[in-house]
């Protein structure tokens, strides 16, 4: 389910002393199954774009067109859109509010039109998608849970309901590394499996490791929209934009810059290591 | 000079009927000024022994000295609060006004501070951190940093010894975090203030003078960071991950390519990896 | 979030944004109570005059200051009616079951209508021209003389700063929870009443236990900082009072006395 976004404005309060423009002519195009992260300084605009991508707000100008229909005409059933599209809000375990974590990941699903088996399966396949253990958890409250298995129950509430695309908004802030790991990994085995990952996060690292392609909003503009690989090449732009290059490009450029020319398309620690050991052993 | 030193702390809670230990007896001892980075995955008991040091939770068995001050004293826990002061890890959960100048001078006057020194107070307090006429204010529409330099401000105006960061990083854009981190350089370096700081991000624990690691309750780690974050062994018990100079350190070495010294930031491995030839 | 709240302080410079707050909490509350007992059309023409004036002086514009008004306009609507059809019997125009429409009840509809509006007009003057904490600390002034009868003032202005201090952050959250909920299916929006009633609970209960978490935490941190309950110690927030604070005291006490006169009067 391609999703186009065609010269998207979004204004907050027009008119009064509060305006503020979020985004500024926007336009992108997501294809099935692809893997996106997206990049940008607090108050680029990031939020506010995957918000109006799931049709929780409405832009001030241009459209969103999902498979081919626009989301904000009159007459869309926003039903499709919220059957197809699942997003993960930061800090997502504050959503939780059912009395057991059973009940909560099925909320999702009560409109959904599915019978009681099928709903039952796919909370059941949820849970354990994200690792958690359903028969010890399932009558469990969700407020006597870990911080961690709070977020895997929240997430596993959005992926009840198998949405084909998923927006994360920096879904690993506040996790430790093996949460880290084990979230990320989590992201491309459903990507693996056909689902379209928006990624919003500031851990280039990451999204090297994970994404194809890269967008990055610098005060409501699109100023990069490229594969993964070919994004971080210009790092005095990105720097000068506040954008987080990653660890691996950044050690990549600096031992550039002391005369051991490493590819600018150097993005993943993989991919440097052979140049490094390269440079150890007085090689080119 | 010793300014908190810990022996054979223990501190356990119950939840749902059982008893659990968050600490498992904690022995240790840190010198004024030094700066102090705690490694440790969530419930590994940092916080919780983040909390004795300023009397927030009380000794349940064991010793505690901080300050000079007896924390097993009740009596004393005010007193200890005004020479340790602490950071949370939420900037909204920690202001009380919505105008900057009265929440920083919430501390001045919890310890009553005379009327007439406030102002100046709080006026040096918000130099400190870099935000020098934002007094009339609201913390509401600061940015993430800047709240927590504020709340750090708020800290500072009561002038501690010591302050304790409970991972004031985490939840922080890259760009808050170096504001902070920043902040906290200054305050080591040019006020000599005993830093105490929990965090999550093992880069941060870098800056460090020393680093301790925690595990269930126990410290399993307790030397200088070049040390700690290149032990992988011990990062690996403690369910962290070492920086990634660390681990391009032994990759390197798998390799055959043998650096002087176990590199700690990319600064360091890049100097490393040029020096070799 | 995309409107500006009701009676939101503009920040200004008029001449009632730079009266002590506490006169304006003080007049307001004479103001009010004159209002109440209006009951004669040179009365209510010599309020409504009188806050026009108080509308100009404030820098506002009729619009924001109307507002309040506009938002109740269905309340009023249904209060007028309420009047016009059941306050009185006498000369009614037609009787219907208990419906009897009359001129007394159109005549009172109207004026509980106007003094309730006036009212709001008042308060929104107020609150558009004072910053919120300049309002807690009137409050906490005004009311400090309570304190010889033991009722903890300090305590209660601390309340209403951090409540004050808190709105925008529980607002903000209290927006994104409603969104993760629409995204995952709850309806908000739906008509059917049994839907509305089901939408409640994934909202107050995310909301209730993310605001009990702020709380506590701030409560850690305030201890953190020395607070041991309100110390009885009130810092001098307010400069001291200016001749135009005076005056503007001293004119709204002098319409209040005439209104009061002109209703002793009838």
């Amino acid at each position: 389910m391609p999703i186009e976004i065609n010269h998207v404005s979004y204004t907050y309060f027009p008119g009064t002393v509060f305006e503020a423009a979020a985004l500024r002519d926007v336009s992108l195009r997501i294809e099935d199954g692809e893997y996106i992260g997206i990049m940008g300084q607090t108050g680029c605009g990031k939020s506010t774009l995957i918000q109006l991508m799931v049709g929780l707000m409405v832009p001030s100008e241009g459209k969103i067109i999902v498979d081919g229909k626009d989301i904000n005409e009159r007459g869309y059933q926003r039903e499709e859109l919220r059957k197809k599209a699942g997003i993960v809000f930061q800090y997502p375990e504050v959503q939780l509010f059912e009395t057991t974590v059973e009940k909560d990941v099925a909320f999702g699903l009560k409109h959904s039109g599915l019978s009681k088996t099928e709903i039952a399966e796919n909370v059941r396949w949820a849970i354990e998608t994200v690792g958690l253990d359903f028969e010890k958890i399932c009558a469990e409250s969700p407020f006597s849970l870990s911080g961690g298995e709070k977020r895997r129950v929240a997430i596993a509430g959005i992926l009840a309901a198998k949405p084909k695309f998923l927006i994360l908004d920096e879904p690993i802030a506040g996790l430790d590394p093996k949460g880290r790991k084990d979230f990320l990994k989590l992201s491309g085995d459903l990507n693996a499996d056909g689902v379209t990952i928006i990624m919003v996060s500031h851990n280039a690292d990451a999204l090297a490791e994970y994404a194809q392609r890269v967008i990055i909003l610098d005060d409501g503009r699109l100023i990069m929209d490229a594969p993964v690989k070919e994004a971080f090449r210009d790092v005095e732009l990105l720097r000068d934009k506040g954008i987080g290059i990653g660890q691996a490009r950044e050690i990549a450029h600096l031992l550039t810059a002391c005369g051991y020319p490493v590819p600018e398309d150097t993005v993943r620690y993989k991919e440097l290591l052979p140049f490094l050991i390269g440079i150890g052993k007085g090689g080119d | 000079m010793i300014i908190i030193e810990a022996s054979d702390l223990f501190h356990s809670y119950e939840y749902e009927g059982s008893q659990s230990r968050s600490i498992d007896g904690i022995s240790l001892r840190i010198d004024q000024g030094e700066w102090i980075a705690i490694l440790g995955q969530n419930g590994s008991g940092k916080t919780t022994f983040a909390k004795h040091i300023n009397a927030l939770l009380s000794v349940q068995e064991g010793e505690l000295t901080v300050a000079g001050l007896d924390a097993k004293d009740p009596a004393n826990a005010w007193k200890i609060r005004q020479k340790c002061g602490m950071v949370f890890q939420d900037p909204n959960n920690q202001f009380v006004s919505s105008v900057i100048e009265e929440d920083i001078s919430f501390g001045l006057e919890n310890f009553d501070t005379p009327d007439n020194e406030i102002p100046e107070k709080v006026a040096k307090a918000l130099a400190l951190v870099g935000m020098d006429g934002f007094e009339k204010k609201s913390p509401h529409m600061l940015s993430g940093g800047q709240k927590q330099r504020i709340a750090i401000a708020g800290v500072m105006a009561v002038d501690p010894d010591i302050i304790l960061f409970d991972e004031a990083t985490t939840m922080l854009d890259p760009e808050g975090r170096q504001e902070v981190l920043s902040t906290i350089q200054r305050l080591h370096a040019e006020e000599g203030k005993t830093i105490i700081m929990i965090t999550h991000f093992i880069e941060e624990a870098v800056l460090a003078d020393r680093v301790l690691v925690f595990k269930q309750g126990l410290l399993v780690g307790d030397g200088a960071p070049g040390e700690i974050l290149s032990d992988l062994d011990l990062l690996d018990r403690a369910g962290l991950a070492p920086p990634l100079p660390v681990s391009a350190y032994y990759d390197l070495k798998k390799a055959g390519v043998i650096l002087p010294r176990c590199p700690l930031t990319i600064e360091d491995l890049v100097e490393a990896l040029c020096q070799l030839r | 979030m995309h409107r500006l709240p009701t009676g939101m302080y503009l920040p200004g410079d008029s001449v009632i944004h730079r009266l002590d707050s506490r006169i304006k909490l003080l007049a307001l509350f004479i103001v009010v109570v004159s209002i109440l007992f209006i009951n004669s059309l040179i009365g209510y023409e010599i309020m409504v005059v009188f806050m026009a004036v108080a509308v100009f002086l404030s820098g506002i514009s009729l619009k924001v200051a109307l507002n309040s008004v506009r938002k109740l306009s269905w309340f009023f609507l249904l209060i007028f009616l309420m009047n016009t059809l059941f306050y009185s019997t006498e000369n009614a125009w037609f009787s219907f079951w208990k419906v009897t429409p009359s001129p007394a009840g159109l005549m009172q509809g109207l004026e509980v209508v106007l003094r309730v509006a006036l009212a709001l007009i008042a308060s929104n003057i107020m609150t558009s021209t004072t910053a919120p904490m300049e309002i807690t600390n009137a409050i906490e002034s005004l009311i400090s003389p309570l304190k010889l009868i033991g009722i903890p003032t300090g305590q209660i202005a601390m309340i209403l700063s951090i409540a004050i201090q808190f709105i925008p952050t529980l607002s903000e959250e209290t927006d994104t929870i409603r969104k993760a909920q629409m995204a995952r299916g709850a309806r908000f929006d739906s008509t059917k009443m049994t839907e509305k009633a089901e939408a409640v609970m994934p909202l107050v209960v995310p909301i209730f236990l993310a605001a009990f978490k702020r709380a506590d935490e701030l409560s850690i941190a305030m201890e953190a900082r020395g607070y041991r309950g309100a110390s009885g110690r009130t810092r001098k927030k307010f400069d001291p009072l200016k001749y135009q604070d005076m005056s503007a005291l001293a004119v709204v006490i002098a319409i209040c006395a005439v209104l009061l006169i002109i209703r002793l009067k009838t």
